[in-house]
C-alpha cells in the first residue's frame, strides 16, 4: 500500500525524518519497502502489509500506529456531520445479518454532470497509485484510503426501491463492472434492489447500477460485512479488488457512519448536491464485539524473557487505543473495534514486544532439558552415500517433482498419471515416478553445453501407486555416460559401460554392513535395454534397479544411451555394528585355474557353485581374467581364468590338501556347467 | 724409506683420480693385493736389520692404513656418484597430472541444508521429516490457518485431485513431531516445498530449513540469542542482525531476522516467532506449561547469499559448469 507521507502527517506528526519513521514502522511489523515519489513532489510510503494488520489499510490506519509508537498525538480529524438537506432515502435491510450486520448509507441529490473531483484528492489518488475516474468514485475510494472503510455509490435512478443484503440465490448472475458476467454461489453474500443483485457484496459492483457523469443522484452505500462472509470469494471470482481486500481482513465495525460524513462533505463541498438522511440499520448483536483480555504480568515476561514495569506496559496498550483495567496479576483489556487480530492474551504479548521494540529485547542462551541421540550405526548417513558417489566423480542433481505427460509415458506407459489438480503448466502437470526421467534430460542438457562425460545423480522422493492412493518413496539414481575416466595419458580411452554402474552400485551397498543381503539378478525391466539389466534385491525385497537406458529413450534414435541406476535409499541405508570374526594367522595358499565354459555359462553362477562347493577352507574365489571371440576360441566358448584362496584359521594346509579341493571344484565345474579345463 | 713415502703419496693420487669403481678395485690390488706394491714393501721387511724393522714396519702399515682409508672413501663417494646416476636416469615427468578421476560436486542445496544441519545440530537440534503430499490439517489448519483465512492465500498450494497437496513449507513436520513425540522437543525439519508460482525469483520447487523448540521457560531472548549465533556459524563471521516484528499464523509474536550485508543494507534471511498456543494445542502440547519457539529459511536464499548466486533457477539447470564449483 502507498501513503501520503503529508497525508499522514496531517493525522500523526511524530517529528521524526521520513527515514525515522519508516524505520520505526518497519521494525514495528509494517515493513515499508520503499520511501517513493508520489505526484507533486510529495513523499510516498510504500508499505508491505502482513494479513494480519487490515487496521492499517488507510492513511488513518497507520497514524495510529505512529502515535502508539512515537507516543504521539493523534490529530481528532473526525469529519462533521452533514445535516439532511433534502428528504430522499431508501430502506436498507440487513437479510443476511451473519454476513451484514451493519449497513448504512444515505441519498445525495441534485449531482451536476462533470464536477470536477478537487485537486488534493486527485493528487492524493495518484499518488496512491488509484487512477482518478469522477467526483463519486474517486470520493469514494479517497475515503476508503483515508479511513480505511470501503465504500459503493449506486446510480439512484437505476434502483428499483431499497437495497438490501442477502446471500445470492442459486444460479443467479451479475454483470460486474468489469463487464464480466459471473454466475454467483449461493455462499456469496450481494447486495439487491427489489429486483435483483446489483453488486458482489465487499467485492465489486454491478454494472447495472454504475454512475456516471450523467448520474444526478446517488445512494452511497458503507457497510460492515464481515470477513468470513467476504473471504475466498473474490479469489474464487477471479476478483481482488480493494475493498474485498479489507473486507476479508476486517473493516472496523464502527467506522460506517464516519466514512459516510466524510464522503457527504467532499461530495456536496465539490458539487453542491443535496444529502438525505443517514440510514443506518445494524443488527447490534451481530456485530462483532471486542470481549476483554486477561493479559498476566509473569506470562508476558516468561515470553518475552523480560520483565518491563507496569506502568510502560499500560503506556503501551494504550497507546494503541486499548481500554485498560489492572488487576493484580496483570492487565484487564479490551482492544479497540478495528483490532481484529487481537482475541488472545498473546496477541497482546506481540502488541508489548513491537511496541517496546524487539532491538531492546536482549539475547540470552537458554538452558535446555533436550540433547538429541548421537547418529545410531544401524544406518548409514545419507552424507556418507552422498559423498561416495561425489567421490567416484558424480555430480549431483536437484530436479523438479514433476514431469510432461510425454515424458512419463515414454518411462512409465502402464502405470497411471499421478497428475496436479492445478499444475502450473503442462510441461509440469504429473509427479515423478522415477528419478530417470529428470537425470536423462541432465545428461542431454549437458551433453549439448559441450560436456558428453557425466555421472550425475540424485537423491529424492518418487511417487507410486494410484491417483487416490500415493506412496512416496526416497530414491537414490544415478546415471553415467561417455568415457570410463576422463580423456588422460595415463589411461586408455574405453567407453563407460555397465560394469562401471556396476561397481558404483556395489560399491554403495557396501556401506551397508547387510553387504551379503543384497543380490543382483539378471531380470527385464521396461526402460531398461534386454539383457543388460538387473534387478537389485535385498533379501528377496526388489529395492532397485541397474542397467542401460532403453534405445526406445534415445533421442532421434543414434545416441549411445547411459548406464543408469536407482535404489531405494532408505533399503540400502539399513545396517548393524559390524560383527567382527577370527582371521587366521596361517599362511593362505593360491590356485588359479585357465577355464574353457560355455558363453551361456553366468559368471555369477559358477562363482556361487565354487563358493558354494568349496567348504571350509576356500576363502576367496573370484574371475581374474575373462575372453571372449578370439581366433582361438570357438564361438559358443569363453575363457575364463579362476582365482582360488585357501586358508585355515587353525593351520597350515599341506598342498595335498589344497590340490585335492582344487580337483573337486573342476569336477564340480565340469558336470555341473560343461567346463573344462584349458590345456 | 725415501721412495716410502713417495710411493704413498703417489698412491693416494691415483686412488683419489680413479674415476669408476673398476678402476679403483684395480687399483686397490695393484697397491694392497696379495702381489701388491705395499704388500711387497711388507714382505720385504724381513730383509732389512733387525734394529731398523720395527720403526720401518710402522711405517709401511701407517701408509698402507692411510691408503686402505682413501681407497674406502673414495669407493663410498664413487658408489654414490653411480647411484645418483641411475636414479637420475630413472627420473619421471612428474608434472604429468595424476592418473585416475577427480571427485564430482555435491549440489549447493544439499551442501547448504548439511551445513545447516550441522550448525543446529551443535545447538541440540536432531532431523525429522515429513511427507511431500499433506493434507489440509498438517499444512495449513494445526498451523492456525483454518479455511479462508488469508494467509492461505499467499501459499499458492498444488492440489491433488484427491485433496491431498504438495506441503507448502516444512511446518506440518513440527506438528507430526509434536504429536509424535510430545515435549519438550528440538528438531529441525529440512527438505522440499511446492508453491505455484513460477518467475525470475520463485521456482515451484524449493527447500526449507525450519526448527522448532518446545520447553518449559523458552522466550524470545532465547529465540534471538540462537538465532544470532547461527547467522554467525552460517556465515563464517561476526554479523550484525536485527529481528523485525511479522507475521505468520503459526508464531506469536512472530519476527523477520535481517542481517547487515557488505553493503551496508539489511537483507531478509528467516522468519521466526515463539509457537502460537494454537499450535501447541494442535500438537497435544500444553501451552500453560510449555513455550516454544519456531524458525524457518529459504535453504535457496541461504545458498544463494553464502555463494553469491544471482539466480535461484542455476539450482535447478544442473549444469555441471556450475555444479563443478561446489566441489567438496
Amino acid at each position: 500500500m502507498k501513503i501520503d507521507l503529508d497525508w499522514l502527517r496531517e493525522w500523526c506528526d511524530p517529528q521524526a525524518s521520513d527515514q525515522v519513521l519508516a524505520d520505526r514502522l518497519t521494525m514495528a511489523g509494517l515493513e515499508v519497502d520503499r520511501i517513493g515519489s508520489g505526484e507533486h513532489g510529495s513523499v510516498v510510503l510504500e508499505l508491505a502489509l502482513t494479513p494480519n494488520r487490515a487496521d492499517c489499510f488507510s492513511v488513518r490506519g497507520v497514524a495510529r500506529e505512529v502515535a502508539a509508537l512515537f507516543r504521539a498525538k493523534l490529530s481528532a480529524r473526525n469529519p462533521p456531520a452533514t445535516p439532511a438537506t433534502c428528504e430522499a432515502r431508501r430502506e436498507l435491510r440487513l437479510d443476511a445479518p451473519e454476513g451484514c450486520s451493519r449497513f448504512a448509507g444515505r441519498v445525495i441529490e441534485g449531482l451536476q454532470g462533470g464536477a470536477a473531483t478537487p485537486d488534493f484528492i486527485v493528487r492524493r489518488l495518484v499518488s496512491a497509485g488509484v487512477r482518478p475516474l469522477h467526483l463519486l468514485v474517486d470520493v469514494t475510494n479517497y475515503v476508503m484510503l483515508e479511513l480505511g472503510q470501503p465504500m459503493h455509490a449506486y446510480d439512484l435512478a437505476r434502483l428499483r426501491g431499497g437495497l438490501c443484503a442477502r446471500w445470492a440465490r442459486q444460479g443467479e448472475t451479475l454483470t460486474l463492472l468489469d463487464g464480466a458476467e459471473v454466475t454467483l454461489d449461493p455462499d456469496v453474500l450481494v447486495i439487491a434492489d427489489e429486483h435483483q443483485a446489483v453488486a458482489a457484496a465487499g467485492i465489486m459492483g454491478g454494472l447495472g447500477s454504475a454512475v456516471s457523469d450523467r448520474t444526478r443522484a446517488v445512494l452511497l452505500e458503507s457497510a460492515f460485512f464481515a470477513p468470513e462472509a467476504v473471504a475466498g470469494r473474490a479469489r474464487r471470482l477471479g476478483l481482488q479488488t480493494e475493498a474485498s481486500l479489507r473486507f476479508e481482513r476486517g473493516v472496523d465495525p464502527a467506522g460506517q457512519v464516519e466514512a459516510l460524513e466524510l464522503a457527504t462533505q467532499l461530495i456536496a463541498g465539490a458539487s453542491g448536491a443535496r444529502a438525505g438522511p443517514v440510514v443506518d440499520s445494524v443488527d447490534g448483536d451481530r456485530l462483532p464485539q471486542r470481549a476483554p483480555i486477561r493479559l498476566r504480568r509473569d506470562r508476558l515476561a516468561a515470553l518475552l524473557g523480560l520483565a518491563l514495569p507496569d506502568t510502560e506496559v499500560a503506556a503501551m496498550l494504550r497507546g494503541l487505543g486499548m481500554k485498560i483495567r489492572t488487576l493484580k496479576t496483570g492487565w484487564r483489556v479490551t482492544p479497540p473495534s478495528f483490532r481484529f487480530d487481537l482475541d488472545q492474551e498473546i496477541d497482546l504479548v506481540e502488541e508489548v514486544a513491537r511496541v517496546h521494540g524487539y532491538e531492546n529485547i536482549p539475547e540470552t542462551p537458554a538452558r535446555w532439558s533436550v540433547h538429541p541421540a548421537p547418529a545410531s550405526e544401524r544406518q548409514v548417513d545419507v552424507e556418507r552415500i552422498r559423498a561416495l558417489l561425489v567421490d567416484r566423480g558424480y555430480c549431483e542433481c536437484v530436479n523438479y517433482s514433476f514431469l510432461d505427460k510425454e515424458t512419463h509415458h515414454a518411462f512409465h506407459a502402464d502405470e497411471p498419471e499421478l497428475e496436479l489438480a492445478n499444475p502450473l503448466s503442462s510441461e509440469l502437470s504429473v509427479l515423478r515416478r522415477s528419478l530417470w526421467p529428470g537425470l536423462l534430460r541432465n545428461w542431454r542438457d549437458n551433453r549439448d553445453r559441450g560436456a558428453p562425460r557425466a555421472r550425475l545423480f540424485e537423491i529424492g522422493v518418487c511417487f507410486s501407486g494410484q491417483t487416490n492412493e500415493i506412496i512416496e518413496e526416497k530414491w537414490i539414481a544415478g546415471l553415467l555416460s561417455g568415457d570410463a575416466v576422463p580423456e588422460q595419458w595415463g589411461e586408455g580411452k574405453r567407453p563407460a559401460d555397465f560394469f562401471d554402474a556396476r561397481g558404483d552400485v556395489e560399491a554403495m551397498l557396501c556401506l551397508s554392513s547387510f553387504t551379503g543381503r543384497f543380490h543382483l539378478e539378471a531380470a527385464q525391466h521396461k526402460t531398461l535395454r534386454p539383457g543388460r539389466s538387473v534387478r537389485v534385491l535385498r533379501d528377496a525385497e526388489e529395492i532397485g534397479w541397474l542397467g542401460e537406458l532403453h534405445p526406445r529413450l534415445a533421442d532421434g534414435g543414434t545416441e549411445t544411451m547411459p548406464k543408469v541406476f536407482a535404489l531405494k535409499l532408505d533399503a540400502v541405508r539399513e545396517s548393524r555394528p559390524a560383527e567382527v570374526v577370527r582371521t587366521s594367522r596361517f599362511p593362505s595358499s593360491r590356485r588359479d585355474l585357465s577355464l574353457l565354459s560355455p558363453r551361456s555359462v553366468p559368471a555369477g553362477e559358477m562363482l556361487e557353485a565354487v563358493s558354494a562347493y568349496g567348504g571350509g577352507f576356500l576363502r576367496e574365489v573370484f574371475v581374474f581374467d575373462l575372453y571372449e571371440g578370439g581366433k582361438n576360441l570357438q564361438a559358443d566358448t569363453k575363457s575364463v581364468g579362476l582365482g582360488l584362496i585357501f586358508q585355515s584359521i587353525s593351520r597350515t594346509l599341506t598342498d595335498q590338501e589344497v590340490d585335492a579341493a582344487v580337483r573337486g571344484v573342476v569336477s564340480l565345474l565340469g558336470k555341473k556347467f560343461g567346463i573344462s579345463v584349458r590345456e | 724409506m725415501a721412495d716410502l713415502s713417495e710411493q704413498l703419496r703417489e698412491a693416494l693420487a691415483a686412488v683419489e683420480s680413479a674415476g669408476t669403481l673398476d678402476e679403483l678395485e684395480a687399483l686397490r690390488v695393484r697397491l694392497l693385493g696379495r702381489n701388491g706394491e705395499i704388500t711387497a714393501q711388507l714382505k720385504a721387511l724381513g730383509a732389512l736389520p733387525a734394529g731398523e724393522r720395527p720403526a720401518a714396519g710402522k711405517a709401511v702399515n701407517r701408509a698402507k692404513n692411510a691408503l686402505s682409508a682413501a681407497i674406502a672413501a673414495r669407493k663410498k663417494a664413487l658408489s654414490k656418484r653411480r647411484l645418483d646416476a641411475a636414479l637420475s636416469a630413472g627420473g619421471i615427468d612428474v608434472s604429468l597430472p595424476g592418473r585416475g578421476v577427480l571427485p564430482g560436486a555435491e549440489h549447493p542445496l544439499s551442501r547448504t541444508i548439511r551445513r545447516v544441519r550441522a550448525i543446529l545440530a551443535g545447538a541440540g537440534f536432531a532431523a525429522r521429516s515429513g511427507p511431500e503430499i499433506e493434507d489440509e490439517f498438517h499444512n495449513f489448519t494445526a498451523l492456525n490457518m483454518p479455511a479462508n483465512h488469508p494467509a492461505r492465500d499467499m501459499h499458492d498450494t498444488f492440489y491433488l485431485p484427491s485433496g491431498m497437496l504438495l506441503r507448502t513449507h516444512t511446518s506440518p513436520v513440527q506438528v507430526r513431531s509434536m504429536l509424535g513425540e510430545g515435549a519438550p522437543l528440538k528438531v529441525i525439519s529440512l527438505g522440499r516445498v511446492f508453491r505455484r508460482d513460477s518467475d525470475q525469483t520463485h521456482t515451484p520447487v524449493f527447500h526449507q530449513a525450519e526448527g522448532l523448540a518446545v520447553d518449559e521457560d523458552l522466550s524470545l531472548t532465547n529465540l534471538k540469542s540462537l538465532l544470532h549465533q547461527f547467522a554467525e556459524q552460517f556465515f563464517e563471521r561476526e554479523v550484525d542482525v536485527r529481528f523485525r516484528a511479522s507475521y505468520f499464523p503459526f508464531t506469536e509474536p512472530s519476527a523477520e531476522m535481517d542481517v547487515r550485508w557488505e553493503d551496508g543494507g539489511w537483507l531478509e534471511i528467516l522468519g521466526c516467532g515463539m509457537v502460537h498456543p494454537e499450535v501447541l494445542r494442535f500438537g497435544g502440547v500444553d501451552p500453560e506449561r510449555y513455550t516454544g519457539y519456531a524458525f524457518g529459511m529459504g535453504v535457496e536464499r541461504m545458498a544463494m547469499l553464502r555463494y553469491g548466486v544471482r539466480d535461484i533457477r542455476r539450482f535447478f539447470d544442473n549444469d555441471i559448469r556450475f555444479l563443478g564449483q561446489f566441489a567438496p
